[in-house]
């Protein structure tokens, strides 16, 4: 009887003290270079810190340059005022995926005005929507911490994804554009609807992205940014209603205009 | 209005449990306790936000006063009821170099309150020592405000109902005795309720957001006790406080639709008198 108590005890003594690991570890990663320009604060690898190239003082200040570019952008196309710092953590390719999960990207934490993004030194050949030729950072993570930060928690993947899709206006280096047509003229299962995109009924990101990207664009040019700023927050389940309401246009009639626009792409 | 109910009930049950606890220890050895301490606070950004996640830089961290007073009485069980409170009314932001790139700090602020109830069984005793297992169940507010550089606002405030094991090996020669503990604690999502709201700089409300828990949280201690003359004592401790997990919109077990999150590492040297 006792050796089972001190079995069950032991068991689960084990258990207690092993299982936060499961759910989350330490990094303690402190091993910057810093370099700031205006409101950017990007921390890097010194040169030589793993395997992989650290990015040179040139491609630093390159890497800071398009950011604060982007970061002025963005604030254009959403008519939206912001202040706040923006810090930049950036992996080495071969810790990457250990340190932030991927080596082909990042992820943003907007609470913290932050993001981590993998430093891919032999990056394809690709000139963005602003004419920048072969950025390593694109726009994209910088437009999630501004439009949440100043709009708010996003209620839907479509307004998330879809507003750093467009203002990046790439995905995995190709112009959403040029993704969309060949969605739209090879394989049209993945030419997305309004629908199919609030309502998330596709799990692959390389479909979902552009398709949001591109649905985004639309909404912008054809009701406004302040319509769309206002949806920003608004859930699935009230997303319909509330488009209409403020845009006075119904749903299914937005619906087909943006399969003409699908069309004249 | 199902979920306001469910709340209430679970509120009720952790109270009539902590109550037959009190009414328990009518006849049986009793202390009461006041305690002061030091709480240094780290709250980590998400590093790595796919399982198993990282915590890291930048970081929200505090040096903090902590007040907490107790109950303690001895039957068949060591039970214990405490309530430890804390604030601060400074946030600092450290990008991992020492630098302070996002927050007003004197314009941040945190507050936390627990409610704590639980006992001790036997489980062995080997020799002088002492080893117990039990469970530990309490009560929550914590709220945190940030105010970034440019003025816009975030609060977030929830309340939140805990549950888990705990465990302890005791050492006692003479007047003196030392205690090594650990307890670790579930907030669950169908038993906590929380609240993100943020203000642009003029002031103006610009999204709420409701959000429901997961998280763990383990609490490692060391402590030592000396008995005086009067049968008082004091007692030393120091201990680790982590809590790891995510809130979502839904009650639900994995992220989906994060709207707050905490990955805390927390330090704490408290000193309590005995009564």
């Amino acid at each position: 009887m006792i050796m089972k108590r001190i079995t069950y005890g032991l068991l689960l003594m084990v258990m207690m003290t092993s299982c936060t690991d499961f759910i989350a570890d330490f990094g303690n990663d402190d091993q910057w270079v810093l370099e700031t320009s205006g409101h950017i604060v990007l921390h890097y690898r010194q040169a030589g810190f793993s395997s992989a190239p650290s990015p040179s003082a040139d491609e630093v200040q390159e890497i800071i340059n398009n950011q604060d570019f982007y970061y002025r952008a963005i604030q254009d196309s959403l008519q939206l005022d912001f202040s706040d710092n923006v810090l930049i953590y950036l992996y080495n390719k071969d810790e990457a995926e250990e340190a932030i999960g991927t080596a082909g990207g990042g992820h943003s934490i907007p609470a913290f005005l932050s993001y981590y993004y993998t430093f891919i030194y032999d990056i394809p050949a690709y000139t963005d929507q602003y004419g920048i030729a072969d950025p390593y950072l694109g726009a994209h993570e910088m437009v999630h911490v501004i439009s949440h930060h100043r709009l708010g928690v996003p209620g839907t993947k479509v307004m998330s994804e879809g507003y750093a899709v467009w203002l990046d206006g790439g995905y995995a280096r190709h112009d959403i554009n040029d993704i969309v047509i060949h969605y739209r003229d090879n394989e049209p299962e993945k030419l997305l609807n309004p629908d199919q995109l609030i309502y998330e009924t596709i799990d692959s990101e390389s479909v979902y992205y552009p398709n949001a990207g591109v649905f985004l664009r639309f909404l912008v040019h054809s009701y406004g940014i302040e319509t769309c700023n206002a949806l920003f927050t608004t859930g699935m389940d009230d997303f319909i209603p509330h488009f209409e309401s403020l845009s006075g246009v119904p749903w299914e009639e937005m619906s087909n205009l943006y399969a003409v626009y699908l069309e004249g792409l | 209005m199902r979920k306001a109910v469910e709340r209430k009930i679970l509120v009720l049950i952790l109270f009539a449990v902590l109550l037959s606890g009190l009414a328990e220890a009518q006849n049986t050895t009793k202390k009461w306790y006041a305690g002061v301490g030091i709480d240094v606070y780290n709250a980590y950004s998400q590093q790595k936000n796919s399982m198993p996640m990282k915590m890291g830089y930048p970081t929200f961290k505090s040096v903090m006063p902590e007040l907490s007073a107790g109950f303690i009485w001895e039957d068949q069980k060591l039970h214990e009821v405490k309530l430890e409170i804390m604030y601060s009314g400074v946030l600092q932001a450290d990008d991992g170099l020492g630098e302070n790139y996002i927050l007003q700090s004197k314009a941040s602020s945190f507050f936390n309150t627990r409610l704590n109830y639980g006992f001790y069984g036997l489980l062995w005793h080997p020799g002088p020592f002492q080893i117990d297992l039990g469970p530990v169940g309490g009560l929550e507010y914590q709220r945190r405000m940030l105010t970034y550089k440019s003025g816009i606002q975030e609060r977030s405030a929830d309340v939140n109902l805990f549950v888990g094991p705990q465990t302890r090996l005791f050492y006692e020669t003479g007047r003196i005795s030392f205690e090594v503990y650990f307890a670790s604690m579930f907030y669950l999502p169908f038993s906590n309720f929380g609240k993100l709201k943020k203000w642009n700089a003029e002031g103006e409300l610009i999204t709420e957001s409701n959000y429901y828990a997961f998280y763990y949280r383990t609490v490692f201690g060391l402590s030592a006790g000396y008995s005086l003359n009067n049968a008082d004592r004091i007692g030393l401790g120091v201990e680790m406080d982590d809590v790891v997990g995510f809130a979502n919109r839904e009650r639900i077990f994995y992220i989906d639709d994060l709207v707050h999150f905490r990955l805390n590492k927390s330090y704490r040297i408290v000193i309590r008198y005995y009564f």
